[in-house]
């Protein structure tokens, strides 16, 4: 097996990746990135962004920043977390900007930064070519060498050729993306494809403790085309309106803040609305003018330019024929709530010479780009103060395959995560009875060996890793704490307990301890 | 989903090396071997050196006839809508300083 050594391993050339590699360089460390597809145009920047939220703008101070984002998360935030990632941002955008991003210096909300974003990916590949000493694409990372506590390295299968060849380092860092594809999508999946959870599963098998995995993102999107409202909502002031022209935000949320209330109860509101019939629910753009809209479509073309085609196709005139919202299904995500791989203020997990930062990482509730970017920086930073020569002997390992296929089995998954965990079908509620169903479905799942394109039985078997350890959390968490995200028919009554659910698997089974904050 | 123009694809399998989701596969033309893990993103269509792939909506969002183009020219990305096959609007964003 072929060994390639390196100070720094990163997995995933995303955001929170190349953004590591570059400190990297800056701290005099060698940094390998492993990207399953390829820098230029992978994970969730693929086509573009037009914000970059979590930006500490001039007169604001990072505990502004920290109440903001726990308000954001219903109170369950990681102030060390919070306070050290935003300090870092404005560091982060310059590097950006200095490589050609196009950066407006206009506010997007209180603590986001417009951009004209739709080449941020190709840039940050830019930045991962120039400080990284090598950059393997089209390779899968699928197993983590830990003894002891420590991390020795990371098994990879190399797409290309189906060879396994090992990557030694001092430190590795899971800079992956968050998990989609676990629930059956009703449409464009809001997250992509590409994203497995796979950075969660090589935590997750390697005994490191993970954070707050009860708490599935669902975001409120354009109905359909599942392009991003906050733009419009936040940018635009633009209310949610129901089928009878109630703004029901302002009626019935003013407690959680009305229509600037977190982005949970953003969520939660219009799927009563529907279970209750009071749809379409509409974003009342009526207001917009005509200079406004043209640079709403400017602003969604460097983001999601599907959208474009949409309202084109569907004759969508912002005045007369508004538009219409709909949460979609449940997904896992560091970068939008606090689920994810735990870590200390350094972005060292709990297992040793581990790092893990962006959508990988839990702890914030509100990370987006700019926390990623952040905490990149962050993480490489730590690695170069890691020292010690690495002796470990990597043993022969292959991905175990079989003849079940992969496509069945993400199917069942998909399909009983949709009915028995509180998927869009059942307006995001679970109890223990069916959260128990559903996890006795995902462990007889995952005793299957999977057959077919060995990343597509790769990724499904990473997402049956991710979705056991969130329905374990999700049993485990008896209460209501943040709907619909976490919303429970056995324990109804919304709590503001203020504990993190922090989780280890041992190869066998899960065992939590809370953390307080 | 995504549409090949197979008159005009060269087959250089630009497409295929910078697919986020690995959705296609080269067999001697590039084919969305996996509709499923289409994300819509239009990285390929950017990408396409000879602009022979274009974005429809999904059958169940919208009207099939509209279609989308991107050329990438340099600094700037042009978006082109189409219906039935004729150019009906276009809009560009500057994507590099």
């Amino acid at each position: 097996m072929e060994i390639i050594s390196a100070d720094l391993a990163i997995v995933g050339g995303g955001t929170a990746g190349c953004m590591a590699s570059y400190e990297a360089k800056k701290q005099g460390i060698d940094a390998i990135i492993i990207e399953k597809a390829r820098v230029r145009r992978s994970g969730c920047l693929a086509p573009g962004v037009n914000a970059i939220y979590s930006y500490l703008h001039e007169g604001e101070s990072p505990e502004n920043y920290y109440e903001f984002v726990k308000f954001q998360g219903m109170g369950l935030a990681r102030r060390d977390l919070a306070l050290s990632m935003i300090k870092e941002t404005p560091y982060a955008v310059g590097i950006l900007e200095n490589h050609g991003l196009p950066v407006l210096h206009e506010r997007q909300g209180r603590f986001g930064m417009r951009i004209y974003g739709e080449h941020i990916k190709p840039i940050l590949a830019d930045i991962a070519i120039e400080s990284a000493e090598n950059i393997i694409e089209r390779a899968y990372s699928f197993d983590l060498a830990v003894e002891g506590s420590r991390v020795y390295g990371v098994y990879v299968f190399d797409l290309k050729n189906q060879d396994v060849f090992f990557v030694k380092a001092k430190a590795v860092l899971i800079a992956t993306g968050g998990a989609s594809g676990l629930y059956r999508n009703y449409t464009v999946p809001w997250y992509p494809q590409s994203n497995a959870g796979t950075g969660y599963a090589l935590a997750i098998r390697a005994g490191a403790e993970i954070e707050g995995f009860e708490f599935r993102f669902i975001p409120p999107r354009i109905k359909d085309v599942n392009s991003p409202i906050g733009v419009t909502a936040v940018g635009f002031r633009a209310p949610l309106v129901n089928a009878e022209g109630e703004e029901f935000m302002k009626s019935g949320y003013q407690e959680f803040g009305g229509e600037t209330a977190p982005i949970a109860i953003r969520a939660f509101a219009p799927s009563r609305e529907y279970l209750e019939g009071r749809f379409p629910v509409y974003i009342n753009t009526e207001s917009i003018t005509e200079e406004q809209k043209e640079k709403l479509i400017k602003l969604y073309l460097n983001a999601w330019p599907m959208f474009y085609l949409f309202i084109h196709a569907r004759g969508i005139d912002f005045a007369e024929k508004m538009l219409e919202v709909m949460p979609c299904e449940p997904y896992i995500s560091g970068s939008h709530t606090v689920a994810g791989i735990w870590i200390y203020e350094n972005r060292m997990t709990s297992v040793d010479g581990l790092l893990a930062a962006g959508d990988a990482a839990g702890g914030v509730p509100l990370k987006h780009v700019g926390g990623a970017l952040a905490e990149g920086i962050i993480a490489a930073r730590t690695a170069s103060q890691i020292k010690g020569e690495n002796g470990f002997k990597p043993e022969e390992r292959y991905p175990e395959f079989g003849d079940y296929s992969w496509r069945d089995a993400e199917e069942r998954m998909q399909f009983v995560l949709d009915h028995y965990a509180g998927g869009v079908s059942r307006y995001y509620i679970y109890n223990e009875h069916s959260a128990r169903i559903a996890l006795n479905e995902i462990m007889n799942l995952q005793s299957l060996r999977l057959d077919g394109k060995a990343v597509r039985v790769l990724e499904t078997c990473d997402r049956l890793a991710v979705a056991r350890t969130m329905l374990e959390h999700m049993i485990e968490r008896k209460e209501t704490r943040m709907p619909p995200f976490q919303m429970r028919s056995d324990y109804p009554k919304l709590s503001s307990s203020n504990y993190i659910l922090v989780s280890r698997f041992d190869g066998q089974k899960h065992s939590f301890r809370r953390d307080y904050v | 989903m995504i549409v090949f123009d197979y008159d005009l694809c060269i087959k250089c399998g630009k497409c295929e090396k910078i697919c986020p989701c690995l959705a296609i596969e080269m067999i001697d033309f590039p084919k969305l071997a996996y509709p499923d893990k289409c994300w819509h993103c239009c990285a390929c269509i950017k990408e396409c050196p000879s602009n022979a792939i274009k974005l429809r909506l999904p059958p169940h969002i919208g009207d099939q006839r509209y279609e989308m183009l991107v050329l990438d020219r340099q600094n700037t990305m042009v978006f082109q809508i189409f219906f039935s096959g004729r150019m009906i609007d276009e809009m560009s964003i500057q994507v590099r300083k």
